[in-house]
């Protein structure tokens, strides 16, 4: 209650109440009735599209902008339209108003042919086939990488195994390392019941109820609550949408390759390697100390999805003399989409990657 | 009122705190060797009755000269590799059309001048300083 309202006293609030209570009924009707608000309408052109991999390049909205080109490359269990919700609740917006050239690697679900899809493919295939297509696009033969929680993790490959490669800057937001300390996940796949060999290999691609029932686990109060929040709060139009923007974001979420499973289940999960320096893609032995670019990691403090000490390690794995850590207030979305990131993360993004895109 | 005594911010903080407290709770039976035990048992029952009912309804669409999911399966597979042999001809073409035109139409656009805001700032203070300097030189 606002001072305002206190000074209003009782009668102001029952007015209030009885104001609500009314809005909420009629904007109920409307929110049964309405379609489902448009994301993603940022202008942009698909410029390349392979099986689950797509690459948009967005419109610049900038009369000058930076010499390097940013990608976002997102997590392969959700949409990348989390980048760009709204106008004014849009990462994409916000760097192409500030001056990046912005490229958004996405994901569709993997088709049952690419059920045997590997890191390998992720990380030696679909990035450098992408950053090979933006330096086509652009003529610049340098790229900033944006990876966002699992996306973070295969930029984070990347750039380990292309450690003299055209990678000018990487920011990871939210991205595990320690994958010992995400305690949830590591009890839904215990090593000694989970058959996962069995999984993959009677489904083929892992379907998307179940990989979006392991997140809902991991606050099973939360959608129950949210439901209860937007009841109280239908007479909120600024509530309503961005609830439903998020929820459509989040039912959204993607199947995954059998094989990607298999492998982020007894590598990372199972064997911690990326933590432990034994991780092996292509042949090739992952070492994070090969990375030498600028590198900036983003940690949110209440992230439930990713635990805090889960992503914790990572500025001290990476070999860049040039590294930045920051601890957001927020949770794992809130971090890198809704208001909170357009007051917390966004500017400090924009602030720290323009000073190293010239 | 105060917001002690408002119906709507009590009802609001008690939802809050059963939140935070049957999600705590869950998290702690999550954790525990017997829910893991429990529902990765629960798992392999699901599973088997799903390879089971896929094998007899695959005898059944058979009998019916009805198309199994491994049947559909496959010619999904097979469209998807035509589609990645037209995307590849594709690429070829569009490569081939970029070195024709010497990649200038790829490459239209701003231009890629910009500077951050604070070197942006400091360049038009290093310039401001030095005027005078210019200024006085030619005075002289």
């Amino acid at each position: 209650m606002t001072a305002v309202e206190e000074k209003d006293g009782t009668g102001a609030t029952i007015r209030r109440m009885v104001d609500r209570t009314i809005q909420r009924n009629i904007k109920g009707v409307q929110f049964l009735t309405s379609s489902p608000p448009t994301i993603g309408q940022t202008p942009k052109d698909v410029i390349a599209q392979r099986g689950t991999m797509k690459l948009y390049h967005y419109h610049p909205q900038s009369e000058e902008i930076y010499r390097v080109p940013v990608l976002l490359t997102m997590a392969t269990t959700n949409r990348a339209y989390v980048f760009d919700l709204a106008p004014g609740f849009s990462l994409v917006e916000f760097l192409l108003k500030h001056g990046f050239d912005v490229f958004v690697l996405d994901w569709d679900p993997p088709r049952s042919d690419e059920r045997g899809l590997r890191f390998e493919d992720y990380v030696l295939d679909f990035i450098p086939d992408c950053v090979e297509q933006i330096a086509e696009e652009t003529g610049v033969d340098e790229v900033s990488i944006i990876g966002y929680c699992m996306g973070g993790v295969l930029s984070l490959l990347y750039a380990a195994l292309h450690s003299d490669g055209p990678l000018k800057n990487l920011i990871c937001l939210t991205t595990p390392v320690d994958w010992s300390e995400m305690d949830l996940f590591q009890s839904f796949s215990h090593k000694k019941y989970f058959d996962v060999d069995r999984l993959v290999d009677s489904v083929g691609i892992v379907p998307a109820d179940m990989i979006m029932t392991a997140f809902d686990m991991l606050r099973p109060a939360n959608k129950p609550t949210a439901r209860i929040q937007l009841l109280d709060n239908l007479w909120n139009d600024d509530f309503v949408r961005s609830y439903r923007m998020f929820t459509r974001w989040q039912n959204e979420t993607l199947p995954l390759a059998g094989e990607y499973f298999r492998q982020t289940t007894k590598d990372l999960l199972w064997d911690n390697k990326l933590y432990n320096d034994t991780l092996t893609i292509g042949g090739q032995k992952v070492d994070l100390k090969k990375i030498k670019v600028p590198i900036m990691h983003a940690i949110a403090q209440h992230d439930h999805i990713v635990p805090f000490n889960a992503s914790k390690p990572l500025i001290s794995k990476v070999g860049s003399k040039d590294k930045t850590e920051i601890v957001l207030k927020g949770g794992h979305v809130s971090l890198i989409a809704g208001p909170n990131a357009v007051l917390r993360l966004w500017p400090t993004v924009d602030e720290w990657l323009g000073e190293r895109s010239v | 009122m105060t917001k002690a005594n408002d119906p709507a911010d009590l009802w609001r903080s008690w939802v809050s705190k059963m939140e935070r407290e049957i999600d705590s709770m869950s998290q702690k039976l999550m954790k525990t060797d017997e829910f893991a035990r429990t529902t990765h048992t629960l798992n392999d029952i699901r599973m088997s009755l799903r390879d089971a009912v896929g094998g007899v309804s695959t005898k059944n669409l058979e009998l019916f000269h009805m198309p199994s999911k491994e049947d559909i399966t496959d010619l999904g597979d097979r469209l998807a590799g035509i589609e990645r042999r037209l995307t590849m001809i594709e690429r070829i073409l569009t490569t081939l059309a970029s070195e024709k035109s010497g990649g200038a139409a790829a490459r239209s656009g701003p231009p890629r001048t910009k500077v951050p805001p604070k070197k942006a700032a400091k360049k038009a203070t290093k310039k401001t300083a030095a005027k005078p300097k210019k200024q006085s030189k030619d005075a002289s």
